[in-house]
């Protein structure tokens, strides 16, 4: 391998400042979060469905593009089944606090919790 | 494999063609094993590994090339529109970055490939950002810019075995990209 020189350790140290800022970024995200009380399901873009958290619900969401169910179970929600090829939205863990999302790109569909009204 | 015959025009042409398809079996590969089910969206990126042997094999315009191309066949292949917009934003912030790492700040192979890893992956997000227009993807940052840039470093260290091993590196011999006029392209007497 090739002399590492000044500019090397420089970028490289750029790359780990990066990283550690998106850490910071992510951890003061977490701070400010408080356990959510409404699920909301967008579809392209708009809403569709306000659903409590606190109530049991199982929900068949048709985008359009594809079906996804929606499970909402002890203060948490999460996608049970969906027909999208990639099944990143089935595989995400549950969610429960507010700003967190699960999404389904090929369906555009975007669950997300918010808090309040 | 000698350097002659490497930059002639068809001996350069056979070249960058193995190495599209290079990318695409990788691609294929690592659709079958891959971290994507565990996290969403990070990729192992072994594709890269054939644009930058392009680049380290010739100069950034190879690159541009091969990647092209191999957007061109997995968007025909296995894509759809999302997937040929986020290839091609991906691509397009990682090109950029790794030919100003390349040309105007001289990097090694492996920072260069680092910061392609990155900036694929930010290009990814921004796209999704755009498409979603949706600020919690940012619980995302994390995961996709370490991700990306270890995957980089992955990458890079792969590609300098292949370089090694196959002696496939540029004039100089060492992994830095020579001046472009070094790199002459030309004919042989029977027209190739």
């Amino acid at each position: 391998m090739k002399k590492l020189k000044f500019r090397d350790y420089l970028a490289i140290i750029i790359l780990i400042l990066i990283s550690i800022f998106t850490v910071m970024v992510y951890f003061v995200k977490l701070q400010y979060s408080t356990r959510g009380e409404y699920v909301t399901v967008y579809v392209d873009g708009k809403i569709r469905y306000s659903v409590s958290l606190s109530t049991n619900t199982t929900l068949e969401i048709d985008t359009g593009n594809g079906i996804n169910t929606l499970v909402i179970k002890d203060g948490e929600a999460y996608i049970e089944s969906a027909d999208c090829s990639s099944q990143d939205c089935v595989n995400h863990v549950p969610i429960s606090r507010v700003g967190e999302q699960i999404i389904c790109i090929p369906h555009k569909l975007i669950i997300m919790i918010e808090e309040g009204n | 494999m000698n350097r002659e015959i490497l930059n002639t025009n068809s001996g350069k042409i056979a070249m960058l063609a193995m190495l599209t398809v290079l990318s695409l079996i990788l691609t294929y590969l690592e659709s079958v094993f891959s971290l994507t089910v565990t996290i969403p969206g990070v990729k192992l990126g072994l594709a890269n590994i054939a644009v930058l042997m392009a680049m380290y094999i010739y100069d950034a315009r190879e690159a541009v090339v091969v990647t092209i191309c191999k957007i061109l066949f997995v968007t025909i292949f296995f894509g759809n529109m999302y997937s040929l917009l986020y290839a091609i934003t991906g691509a397009l912030f990682s090109l950029v970055a790794m030919i100003l790492c390349v040309k105007i700040f001289d990097l090694n192979i492996i920072v260069v490939s680092m910061y392609g890893g990155l900036l694929h992956n930010i290009g990814q997000l921004i796209v999704a950002r755009l498409i979603l227009s949706s600020i919690a993807l940012s619980y995302y940052l994390p995961v996709m810019t370490i991700g990306g840039i270890i995957c980089g470093l992955i990458v890079g260290i792969i590609t300098i075995f292949i370089l090694k091993l196959t002696k496939l590196y540029n004039l100089s011999g060492v992994y830095n990209i020579t001046k472009t006029k070094d790199l002459q392209t030309y004919t042989t007497k029977d027209g190739n």
